[in-house]
């Protein structure tokens, strides 16, 4: 029986409020994170991505307090990511109950950060997240850190490379072109990278409809998808409501 | 009332939240003057299992665990590394564990379509029976691991689950020692479910 995949709702924080972009850029307000935990509780979701994209500002220590409200009161697991630079905050953000670290932009000015934050906390909890970008002259797929401000100089590659040597528990692929447009997730990203990956991958970015995770399930096992927009607004005029998949349309989708 | 060790590894908080959900009182302390008439401990755990064994030795839970255990109205629920350290050793680490539960811990195999860590709902099937998965139907519950409970003698009441094709013990019960590898405390109503159960042991 094949396993039935993860569908995440995704969380973007800025400093206390729920909020949502495009391309990240555009934000807008979207609401209480906490209600919108409350809510999915309730609709028993596999699991839960927060992003807080105010904390990875220089100098700024993750939002602690928030972040244990958030932990407290997740009843699914969670994974936090925003801001991390040290082990010492990773350690004190999963004793609140977070089960993974999500890290980004932490990486570049420490290498060996997915190494040495692994075995404090188990390569399990080590989740690297990755922002891309799709560069039409290149052909290629660039990194950006530091919410898509910075760009990674080196190939995409590159930078994989070396952190897969480090044995994450997981990679996120957040796209930036997809990013807030529901537009459906950007496929060519199992195309250039599934395969040079050993541990589970998250898509993230442009998730739209049940089919194409379905028809992407199909092809590539162990990726979950990351959903935003899809599941924190509804209709043309972008409405908020949190909403997720039922059990039965899962079964439906994915047992089938 | 359930005593829910705090030995700085784990969501004390969240699986206290899912015992105050269903009304069951229970406290977190790291204190073994506070915890030496409490008879039934849940014993929590996210992260590795060389950091596990520091960490109980530093507060000496390790041996306050081992004695306590020996007294047969004391029960133990651990969960995850919580579990893993009840075992004997692990490929993970160097420590040896407390070697309540005979077994060993191993590291998944590669599998081409099942990448390591196994992480998400997976189902768990009983073959003996632990009182733990009472009227729970088709128990299925969050996994977050790269390693499992392996040999352990047939006295040892076992659970499986399946990460690809491979059949793997998800959770243990031996005399009044309960160990689980997944996280209840995360698995919504099947964990809850989980948690009341041990509760009325």
């Amino acid at each position: 029986m094949r396993p039935i995949p993860r569908i995440i709702p995704c969380l973007l924080i800025n400093e206390n409020h729920l909020v949502k972009t495009i391309n990240f850029q555009n934000e807008i307000y979207v609401g209480d994170p906490i209600n919108a935990i409350k809510i999915f509780n309730e609709k028993e979701v596999d699991e839960i991505l927060v992003i807080d994209i105010s904390a990875s500002k220089i100098e700024k220590e993750p939002n602690f307090d928030l972040i244990s409200k958030i932990a407290r009161e997740c009843r699914m697991p969670l994974c936090y990511s925003g801001g991390i630079k040290n082990i010492s905050q990773a350690q004190t953000i999963i004793h609140f109950g977070v089960e993974k670290i999500g890290i980004s932009s932490a990486i570049l000015s420490n290498e060996r950060f997915v190494s040495s934050l692994a075995n404090e906390i188990g390569n399990q909890s080590v989740a690297v997240i990755l922002d891309l970008k799709y560069d039409d002259n290149d052909k290629k797929f660039k990194i950006f850190f530091n919410n898509g401000r910075t760009k990674y100089h080196n190939n995409a590659d590159d930078f994989l490379n070396k952190i897969l040597l480090q044995q994450p528990g997981e990679i996120i692929f957040n796209s930036i072109d997809r990013d807030g447009t529901l537009m459906g997730y950007d496929e060519r990203i199992l195309e250039t990278f599934y395969n040079k990956i050993n541990c589970p991958i998250t898509l993230l970015g442009g998730a739209n409809t049940y089919d194409q995770m379905k028809s992407i399930a199909e092809k590539y096992s162990s990726v979950g998808f990351g959903v935003g927009s899809k599941f924190t607004l509804n209709g043309k005029f972008k409405a908020v409501l949190i909403s997720y998949i039922s059990k039965n349309e899962k079964y439906e989708f994915f047992e089938s | 009332m359930i005593c829910i060790i705090d030995y700085g590894l784990g969501n004390v908080t969240a699986i206290k939240n899912a015992l105050d959900f269903l009304n069951v009182k229970s406290f977190i302390s790291s204190n073994i003057e506070d915890i030496q008439n409490i008879s039934k401990f849940i014993l929590p755990g996210v992260g590795t299992f060389d950091d596990a064994m520091n960490k109980l030795k530093k507060n000496n839970l390790d041996n306050f665990i081992k004695t306590k255990i020996k007294d047969k109205n004391t029960t133990l629920l651990g969960i995850c590394v919580g579990m893993q350290v009840l075992a004997n050793t692990s490929e993970e680490g160097n420590s040896k564990g407390l070697g309540l539960i005979d077994g060993d811990l191993v590291k998944f195999n590669y599998q081409k379509n099942n990448k390591i860590p196994h992480l998400g709902w997976n189902f768990v099937y009983e073959k003996d029976n632990i009182k733990l998965f009472d009227n729970i139907d088709d128990p299925k519950f969050y996994f977050l691991h790269s390693y499992y409970i392996k040999n352990t003698n047939l006295k040892t009441n076992v659970s499986f689950s399946k990460f690809g094709e491979f059949e793997f013990i998800a959770a243990v019960n031996y005399k009044n020692i309960f160990g689980v590898q997944f996280h209840p405390e995360k698995s919504h109503d099947y964990g809850l479910k989980l948690f009341k159960n041990f509760a009325k042991l």
